[in-house]
């Protein structure tokens, strides 16, 4: 019965994925080429129909969501691909279903940004860059959008936590081979969470900004603490683990694959949700800025 | 503050920037101590190379308007103000003395050339 939660996960995740996030991102076409020139925008309607986000994409994301779907349930009622024979005897059912997600997934992001490049390609080619443009002189930083005692903790828990890498691996504590290797890779996980971190708030005020509610970048800014503060959690897990030589269980895979499947699709529905502005302003540049202090 | 370029202007665009953080300057809309965006940021913003930025970034600099400061980023100098009015009292002077010039070669003397300034300063409102 718990492998139908499973798959009743998945499959909302395949909507979300397949549905609803090429929707939100076929509205944000127009935007895109607005931003990149607004008076080229506004005189080029024809141009701009033209380009408005292929049916053929639309329908391709709807079937893979459909074929996702159907393979999910035929792995359900235990039609198991031959690829995964003959781990697959020993293998227990919900890993299959959550290896099938995963290469689904896989597939269908390479199709998804496929299209994505092809669409940027074309604007590329086709909209020139604005001849006026627009810029605050104002230094963009984190502080701007949250509150500085947030960073604070956030940082600090941050280097506690590697320090507390540190010291066990120094000292010797733990209790397993891997642990200078668990170690290589948390540190660049937290680099790659830190250079996220840093590339939302140096990005340049877009069409996101635009078309988002007012404050989009701050939840950006909280979501990549947020993150980071995931990390830091999974990262205190995997340590503890690792201190007491405690083998991974396979259960807290299956889970935590879930819960991030579950944390994956409230996003994407949220976003969907997002309100979105009208574009088009009469050939004026995008705002500079969307700081608030 | 916001800056905005015009990429088909005759004024190439890191002079463009020089120019309107001057002006901020001598309007007050930069005040002494005020940071500055990093290069990298500015030339992201206006989707321009960097090298232009900091190639404007050099001059302000050189010219005594702006600080850079390591790690801690690109500060308006405290005393930027006067910087800026001596910047403007020197452009003043030079265009006044070519102006000069150019009347002594077609010919006309101290008192004709006092004459129309001081009718041009009289016509022309601020």
């Amino acid at each position: 019965m718990s492998e139908w939660i499973d798959f009743v996960v998945y499959a909302l995740e395949a909507i979300g994925l397949w549905i609803v996030m090429p929707r939100w991102g076929a509205r944000m076409g127009q935007p895109m080429m607005r931003d990149r020139n607004p008076a080229w925008f506004d005189t080029h309607p024809e141009v701009i129909a033209s380009a408005s986000p292929g049916s053929w994409f639309m329908k391709a994301c709807h079937a893979w969501c459909g074929v996702s779907i159907l393979v999910l349930l035929a792995v359900q009622f235990g039609l198991q691909p031959r690829y995964f024979l003959p781990e697959a005897l020993d293998t227990p059912h919900w890993k299959i279903l959550m290896a099938t997600n995963n290469l689904l997934i896989g597939i269908g992001m390479i199709g998804y940004l496929g299209g994505v490049s092809v669409f940027l390609r074309w604007m590329r080619r086709n909209v020139p860059l604005s001849e006026h443009r627009q810029a605050t002189l104002r230094p963009r930083k984190a502080g701007n959008y949250v509150p500085r005692w947030s960073l604070l903790l956030v940082n600090g828990l941050i280097c506690a936590h590697l320090l507390a890498w540190l010291y066990i691996g120094v000292f010797g504590l733990y209790h397993t081979p891997r642990f200078w290797w668990a170690f290589a890779g948390m540190v660049a996980m937290t680099a790659l969470v830190h250079v996220i971190g840093r590339v939302i708030v140096n990005r340049r005020p877009d069409y996101l900004d635009q078309v988002a509610a007012a404050g989009y970048r701050r939840v950006e800014v909280w979501l990549a603490m947020f993150l980071q503060l995931v990390l830091v959690a999974f990262g205190s897990m995997a340590l503890y683990r690792l201190l007491y030589d405690i083998p991974f269980q396979n259960s807290g895979q299956r889970y935590s694959n879930v819960v991030f499947s579950l944390f994956f699709i409230a996003i994407l529905f949220a976003v969907n949700r997002m309100p979105f502005r009208p574009v088009g302003n009469g050939g004026r540049p995008p705002p500079a800025t969307h700081i608030t202090q | 503050m916001d800056i905005s370029i015009l990429l088909s202007s005759p004024e190439p665009v890191y002079e463009q920037i020089v120019r309107q953080v001057q002006g901020g300057v001598a309007t007050g809309l930069l005040k002494p101590g005020d940071p500055l965006p990093t290069v990298r940021q500015l030339a992201g913003d206006l989707q321009l190379n960097r090298n232009t930025v900091a190639r404007a970034y050099k001059q302000l600099e050189d010219q005594g308007v702006i600080l850079t400061a390591g790690r801690k980023g690109t500060f308006v100098r405290d005393d930027a103000v006067q910087e800026v009015g001596r910047l403007k009292s020197g452009q003043a002077e030079r265009v006044v003395r070519e102006m000069v010039s150019t009347l002594r070669s077609a010919g006309l003397d101290a008192a004709e050339i006092s004459t129309l300034f001081n009718d041009a300063l009289l016509k022309v409102k601020p």
